[in-house]
């Protein structure tokens, strides 16, 4: 008599019990397979979407090892060393400003001065409360910063040779323009529409990271001409045009807005979504656009314009209105200048007011305005940011920030279409030299992922920072002040994806396991305790205590075998509605992402790994035989004759 | 000698020692007939020669039970000795101890004293292993509710015991379709227990008792659940397997009449032997 049973035999007595106790039996297998279907069905979306992205992978930067470095910097605020720095520079400002004002007789009060260097701002209820800030948009703060940022050494030069010492072929560069902050503050940029300007000076069309708002919103980029090549389109070059024209990069929702080819609606079909991805590409390749760009004394002047404009429009029929002395008309030609209508003003108000600019420009260098038409030629479509256009979810952006295989999001224009001091230039805050780092992105292209991933290894800082300190300690010391990702590279980035699923991932792998675990001990005590009376049997008719052990084993695998098959029907119904839904704007997408030459191809949701899949059978079985373990082993030791007598 | 058993062994002569045939036969002699066949007088058995070998000694043999805070003395000191190829009722009213006895005997479990010796083997001194294979080997045991496995054929529920010996399907197929013909259930070996009536499901059970050849049989008030007629049916059965095949049969049961058609009746009341 051996000590195991043969296999067939095992199944046969537990193929039984799967008659027993059917509802109990159906419920559970419901409930277990419905958290394990979680699990196969991202295994099914995973894979369908790495087997898509390996497929496209083969388009744009997809077989090269790019890794793309943003430089820590020290913010303006809660900066106590900057203001330290400072705050002998804001002292004297300010007592020359004093004494000046003192001079001409003008009013002038240091607290309410918004362009000194440091502004006392109120951090809390109490009069204790008030600190001393640096603020951003003074030249002195922005100077002492970047001498600040350049202690961290982390500057392109530095980032370049750190690459090139850990096995770099090629390092690039892109550079992102701030509107909002530094020296930029103010200025504007906007794409004519119809060869139109409009003088909107609604705020949220500036945050529109859809349409030709982007331009604000999302930024016109500097980047290596290197990095941009995969994405143009057939035929196009990356030079500057005959015509001046600055060739460009821009998100489609932008290029639809330019060319004036409608998108389809939410419910169209991949077929009308693909036939709008080839018209417009057609359609967009080559045509130029003409963008305003207003420095900010310029923007300031326009704005001073439509507002007196408007003021004067509003009273003109009241008695004790007075016209202004100085009126200004709005600019004739789109882009044009703010010219002055009239100026009656009395010798004594212009010096009045020459004095008050002589006040001014000691804490703010005087700019003249100046605004100009910037002729950009589309080259390339890139996809529209995440939640951006009119679709419910965008799918593209979500590729993007998975994969960062898009050059980046916004427009994009080569580094060396932009000649020194020109409008172009001066649109993206001055030279690039003269431009502070943060908004400068540091790419390294390595011959293999493997050195890739050494060098983010080496490069990337993970560690917290502490004591307030923007940049950590660990970082500043080992030199590594870069957060570095995998750029434009499916293995990299699918890498990262499945790390970063992992990380959060295995949380709700043990919960589910747990989960599953008590409600299959629960299930397998009861079926075993109802099966008493037939354990007493089998003991009678000379079955061992393994023998019992064994079928109950089988019993589990059974059963944990029809949960896996569930849990993959569960899944993979999921996984097809979800491909249903996404597939046809995601196809479209993945085609713009990649540049892709073939716009049929297709990005499918839906993918088996078997690998996966097989594991999430072991996982489940696993689950299930730790569960099973305690009821089998209490029953193994259980008195047959005792349970025959109690039943 | 009683007239169906007697009938039986002609039959048996009849078809050359052919067991199955023979039993077929009884069949036909015994099947129920709506009641219209009057059960024949019975007459007491004459006495066989003992067969010298002692199949199953018990001494001095006590089990005590828990209930409770109190314990209750199920056997209190037995003393018996069954010979190979004896047939033994074990008779006595309910509580008496004749079923503990008889797991006793079977190795279900183990005495508070005494032993009980098995074809030369001290029970109590086996691993758990050990008796396992024992009771599959050497025992064949039968339970007044069948205890047949439900949603398993007839044959395959006779395969149980095989099953746990090991014995591959090529190989226990015939010896199993052999019995259900041997007790009357050659056409039903396809069917599940749910199919069948009290008596085919209890000669099931026999068939399922007897498939690894056990040299000891122990049935559990096995015509509990049966009608008269199945009843003296599947005592006759006992009585054949024993006669012919040498099997030590011990068969508990309430029935007088049936216990009649042992060798040998022990009345047990109290635990004691009476």
């Amino acid at each position: 008599m051996s000590f195991m049973m043969r296999p067939g035999d095992s199944l046969t007595l537990a193929y039984t019990k799967l008659r027993m106790r059917r509802i109990r039996l159906a419920i559970t297998l419901v409930v277990m397979s419905l958290l394990f279907a979680g699990l196969v069905f991202l295994s099914i979306v995973l894979s369908g979407a790495v087997n898509s992205m390996n497929d496209f992978g083969k388009e744009g930067l997809g077989g090269r090892y790019i890794v793309r470095a943003t430089p820590f910097t020290y913010a303006p605020f809660d900066n106590q060393k900057l203001v330290d720095t400072v705050s002998g520079d804001n002292a004297r400002l300010t007592s020359q400003k004093v004494a000046l004002a003192k001079k001409y007789g003008l009013q002038y009060e240091p607290q309410t001065d918004q362009t000194l260097p440091l502004q006392q701002i109120q951090t809390g209820p109490g009069a204790a409360d008030i600190k001393p800030m640096a603020n951003p948009s003074s030249p002195l703060v922005v100077a002492a910063l970047k001498q600040q940022n350049a202690s961290l050494n982390n500057s392109f030069q530095d980032f370049s040779t750190r690459a090139q010492r850990q096995g770099a072929i090629h390092t690039f560069l892109s550079t992102t323009p701030d509107h909002t902050s530094g020296a930029s503050q103010y200025s504007s940029l906007q794409v004519l529409k119809d060869g139109k300007e409009t003088y909107d000076s609604d705020p949220s069309r500036q945050y529109d990271t859809s349409g030709l708002g982007s331009i604000t919103s999302l930024g016109w980029n500097q980047m290596d001409s290197e990095l941009l090549k995969p994405f143009i389109l057939p035929g196009q070059s990356l030079a500057v045009g005959s015509d001046g024209s600055i060739p460009v990069t821009a998100p489609l929702s932008a290029v639809e807005q330019i060319t004036g080819i409608t998108k389809p609606g939410i419910n169209a079909t991949s077929k009308q979504r693909l036939d709008h991805l080839v018209n417009i590409r057609r359609a967009a390749a080559g045509k130029t656009a003409a963008i305003c760009y207003r420095n900010a004394a310029s923007q300031e002047l326009l704005q001073s314009a439509i507002l007196q404009q408007k003021d004067i429009e509003a009273n003109r029929t009241k008695k004790d209105y007075t016209i202004p002395a100085l009126q200004y008309n709005l600019p004739t030609t789109a882009c044009g200048a703010t010219s002055i209508k009239k100026d009656v003003r009395t010798a004594e108000d212009k010096a009045s007011e020459q004095h008050q600019k002589e006040l001014d420009a000691i804490t703010t260098p005087q700019q003249e305005p100046k605004q100009g038409i910037i002729t950009v030629r589309i080259v390339g479509i890139t996809a529209d940011m995440l939640g951006a256009g009119d679709s419910s979810l965008s799918s593209a952006g979500l590729l993007s920030s998975i994969l960062m295989t898009s050059p980046g999001q916004g427009w994009m224009s080569p580094i060396d279409a932009f000649k020194p001091d020109s409008l172009a230039t001066a649109a993206q805050g001055g030279n690039i030299g003269e431009r502070p780092l943060d908004g400068q992105a540091f790419y390294a292209e390595f011959p293999d992922l493997t050195a890739a991933k050494r060098f983010i290894e080496n490069t990337n800082c993970t560690s917290a920072s502490s004591s307030g300190e923007p940049v950590p300690d660990d970082c500043v010391r080992s030199g590594a002040t870069y957060t570095v990702m995998p750029f434009g590279n499916n293995a990299g980035a699918i890498e990262d994806t499945q790390r970063m699923a992992w990380e959060y991932g295995r949380y709700v792998l043990l919960a589910i396991v747990i989960i599953a675990a008590v409600i299959m001990m629960g299930t397998l005590g009861k079926i075993i305790a109802d099966s008493r009376r037939e354990t007493a049997v089998f003991r009678a008719l000379g079955a061992r205590r393994m023998h019992i052990a064994q079928v109950y084993l089988t019993y589990t695998v059974l059963v944990s075998l029809l949960v896996a098959f569930v849990s993959f029907i569960f899944g993979s119904i999921g996984a097809v509605i979800l491909d249903r839904h996404f597939s046809a704007d995601l196809s479209v997408n993945a085609v713009l992402t990649y540049n892709a030459a073939d716009v049929t191809k297709q990005f499918s949701l839906y993918g088996i790994n078997l690998l996966q899949l097989g594991g999430i059978t072991g996982l489940i079985i696993l689950t299930s035989l730790l569960a099973a373990l305690a009821p089998i082993i209490l029953n193994m030791r259980r008195n047959p004759i005792k349970d025959m007598r109690e039943e | 000698m009683d007239q169906r058993h007697g009938l039986a062994e002609q039959l048996l002569q009849a078809s050359g020692g052919d067991l199955a045939a023979a039993l077929d036969a009884v069949r036909q002699a015994y099947a129920p007939s709506d009641g219209q066949r009057p059960a024949p007088a019975r007459t007491p058995r004459p006495a066989k020669p003992l067969n010298p070998e002692i199949a199953i000694r018990v001494s001095s043999l006590a089990k005590r039970y828990k209930v409770g805070k109190n314990s209750v003395d199920a056997l209190a000191g037995i003393d018996m000795d069954i010979h190979t190829g004896e047939f033994i009722a074990l008779t006595g009213s309910s509580g008496s101890g004749k079923s503990t006895l008889l797991q006793l005997m079977g190795g279900l479990d183990k005495p508070t004293e005494g032993s009980v010796e098995v074809f030369g083997q001290q029970l109590n001194k086996l691993s758990d292993g050990k008796l396992s294979t024992f009771r599959n080997q050497t025992i064949g045991f039968i339970f007044q509710f069948f205890y047949l496995q439900p949603f398993l054929s007839v044959q395959t529920n006779i395969e149980v015991p095989a099953m746990f010996a090991g014995t591959k399907r090529a190989q226990r197929g015939p010896r199993s379709r052999e019995l259900a013909a041997t007790v009357g259930l050659a056409e039903r070996t396809k069917h599940l227990p749910k199919e069948l009536s009290g008596g085919q499901m209890q000669r099931a059970a026999i068939a399922r008792a007897l498939l690894n050849r056990p040299k000891l049989l122990l049935a559990d008030e096995p015509t509990g659940n049966l009608d008269s007629t199945n009843a003296m049916a599947i005592f006759e059965l006992f009585r054949t397997i024993c006669d012919e095949q040498g099997t030590t049969v011990v068969v508990v049961t309430h029935d007088q009449q049936l216990a009649s058609m042992a060798d040998r009746s022990v009345a047990l009341k109290d635990g004691r032997v009476i």
